[in-house]
């Protein structure tokens, strides 16, 4: 159990390596980063004197160091120090973690939306496989593919609150702005958890100590609440897991549609602002979150599974 | 076309009788049968006519722009006599004929996507799986890194950097979707490369290239055939999600997101200018959704062991 988890620490740390280069390398990707970030009608002087200040005229593989450790070696991203915002003049980082709440409130009440729904429906559909409930599972499961999320979510703003006027279209204050913005993200959730969560369900009941369950006599409810819920858990865990983690740093679109004030907006409107810093700090913050949730889920599936092996 | 070939004269049908109905005749009957497939299909072919001739099916100039027709419901009748179906947008542009036009982009980037990526993920998986031990355990570590990293968020800030185009869109989607592929081809090839068929290919005497190409690719395309049409419709979804966040191809080039991206702006006033472009893109994705399951039915090996 130990070498499983140290073997997953080890690729999440390759894996973060990786994603922290390529935000490095993201201002190097179209050549000189000056030219990106200064304004077209900069004069050659400027644009030399900013190119000395950003430290962008040293050779790459020190610019790479300083992004990782800092010149005076106080600062660097292995610190958490992406550097200031252009826009703001405050520390990147600083902007972003104070969005993660607004993130990680609409990650949990969307999944929370979509267990209500995937769960229940996924167990029915898998009892009552080919009857109607079975069907409506799978319509519902093709429109949660088809359906454009950020298009249903505003659909959702017409119906309710341009025409009834029952919920905000935007905003944060009121408990009940999420209310939309989580519909939305959840059932984008929904199809992959309640399609996970029906075959999971049938492979089980076509097991063996189902059978031995029904045979001494236990009820169907007791045999399937009992018996091939508990079997079935595993794999649905996993991907409820697997399903936070793409919230997490998946609600980009839906947070701009529905004004919500996440890190997936910040990233939009930094993007927009030419805010770099910004944006390097949201995506390495975000990856950081995304792997170690999936690391998390790992390990959580290794300790629940006793026939997993570890080597 | 379809129903013309599937309803067949008797003509063709006594021409079955001697020889056999075709490939092409039985996947056509297939298709009646399934009036879901039939109905993606027909979709399908709908959009791709749009995408190649727009200029015949739409009414109006997509790009023409008059403030006296601004915001018109559909429906509206101008001066000339000349009717705006769906409305008109914010610049008195004409949605019928901006949702035709806009089918261009979401289709040429949908196909661009699946090729590039099926192109490297096939490559990569035909590689890892024929050739095993150390090749494949660092390609699939490769394919774990990609899964593990959050992709739509760096995929937004790669095509913010490299600037809003079709090539740099495609690519910031291939470069996940191809592990798709790799994965699927992978599996395939471990079982194919134990089987008769390669091993006597070996013995003749062929070479590794060839027996990629000509033994194993053929046997594992049903598969990505599959997998090619499943992930069609997603690369239609986060292209127009693109488009909307505003990188996507840049106006006044009509794109469905883009559209949606100005409708967003006159939820409360003019819903038609979200309501539409967007059943336009849910509907191709459902016939691309609908046709791939179709598909998976009929071309997934497993599956047709079952029937056999």
């Amino acid at each position: 159990m130990r070498a499983y988890i140290i073997r997953g620490l080890l690729q999440s740390l390759v894996v973060l390596w990786i994603v922290l280069l390529i935000v490095f390398l993201m201002l190097h990707m179209t050549g000189d980063p000056a030219d990106l970030l200064m304004p077209e009608e900069a004069t050659v002087e400027e644009v030399a004197a900013f190119k000395k200040e950003m430290r962008f005229d040293q050779p790459i593989y020190v610019q790479y160091y300083e992004f990782l450790l800092g010149h005076d070696k106080t600062k660097g991203v292995l610190r958490g120090d992406f550097g200031d915002s252009y826009y703001h003049n405050v520390p990147a980082m600083g902007l972003v973690t104070e969005r993660i709440p607004a993130t990680a409130i609409l990650a949990v009440f969307s999944l929370f939306v979509g267990l209500v729904i995937a769960i229940p429906t996924g167990i029915l559909s898998a009892v009552f496989r080919k009857t109607w409930i079975d069907h409506f599972s799978s319509v519902l499961s093709m429109a949660g593919q088809s359906i454009p999320n950020f298009w249903l979510g505003l659909m959702l703003i017409i119906l309710f609150s341009e025409i009834l006027g029952w919920l905000p279209t935007s905003g944060y204050r009121e408990a009940k702005s999420i209310v939309l913005p989580a519909i939305t993200a959840g059932l984008y959730a929904t199809a992959r958890i309640m399609r996970m969560m029906r075959s999971t369900l049938l492979e089980v009941m076509a097991q063996d100590f189902v059978n031995t369950a029904r045979s001494k006599g236990l009820s169907e409810a007791l045999v399937i609440g009992r018996h091939a819920l508990k079997n079935a858990s595993i794999p649905v865990v996993t991907i409820i897991g697997l399903e936070l983690g793409g919230l997490l740093s998946g609600t980009v679109v839906i947070e701009v549609v529905f004004a919500w004030p996440g890190v997936g907006w910040l990233v939009v409107e930094s993007i927009n602002a030419n805010d770099y810093p910004v944006v390097q700090a949201a995506v390495a913050l975000l990856s950081f979150m995304f792997v170690g949730v999936n690391l998390a889920v790992d390990i959580l599936y290794a300790w629940l599974d006793p026939r997993i092996s570890y080597t | 076309m379809v129903t013309d070939a599937g309803v067949s004269s008797p003509h063709i049908d006594q021409d079955m009788d001697e020889r056999g109905p075709s490939e092409l005749q039985l996947a056509l009957r297939e298709l009646l049968k399934r009036p879901p497939a039939l109905f993606g299909v027909t979709v399908i072919i709908i959009t791709i006519l749009w995408a190649f001739f727009p200029g015949v099916f739409s009414p109006h100039d997509p790009l023409a722009q008059d403030l006296l027709r601004y915001l018109k419901p559909p429906g509206f009748v101008d001066e000339a006599g000349k009717t705006y179906w769906l409305g008109t947008d914010q610049l008195g542009r004409d949605i019928v004929s901006r949702i035709i036009w806009g089918s261009r982009v979401s289709l040429s980037v949908g196909f661009a996507a699946v090729f590039v990526s099926g192109s490297i993920g096939i490559t990569m998986g035909l590689v890892a799986g024929y050739f095993g031990g150390k090749v494949d355990a660092v390609i699939s570590r490769i394919v774990d890194a990609v899964l593990a990293i959050p992709f739509v968020l760096l995929a937004i800030s790669i095509i913010a950097i490299l600037g809003a185009s079709l090539q740099n869109i495609v690519l910031a989607i291939a470069l996940r979707t191809w592990t798709v592929y790799t994965r699927v081809v992978r599996g395939e090839v471990f079982a194919l490369k134990e089987s008769d068929m390669v091993t006597g290919a070996k013995a003749a005497g062929s070479g590794t290239t060839r027996i990629m190409l000509v033994y194993l690719l053929p046997n594992v395309f049903s598969s990505c055939i599959v997998v090619a049409t499943i992930y069609l419709g997603r690369m239609i979804i986060i292209e127009s999600s693109f488009s909307f966040l505003g990188l996507g191809v840049p106006p006044p080039t009509p794109t469905w997101g883009g559209m949606l991206a100005e409708g967003r702006g006159f939820l409360d006033t003019a819903w038609w200018l979200t309501l539409f472009p967007g059943v336009a893109l849910t509907l191709t994705v459902l016939g691309v959704n609908l046709l791939g399951d179709w598909l998976r039915d009929v071309l997934d090996p497993r599956m047709k062991r079952l029937d056999d």
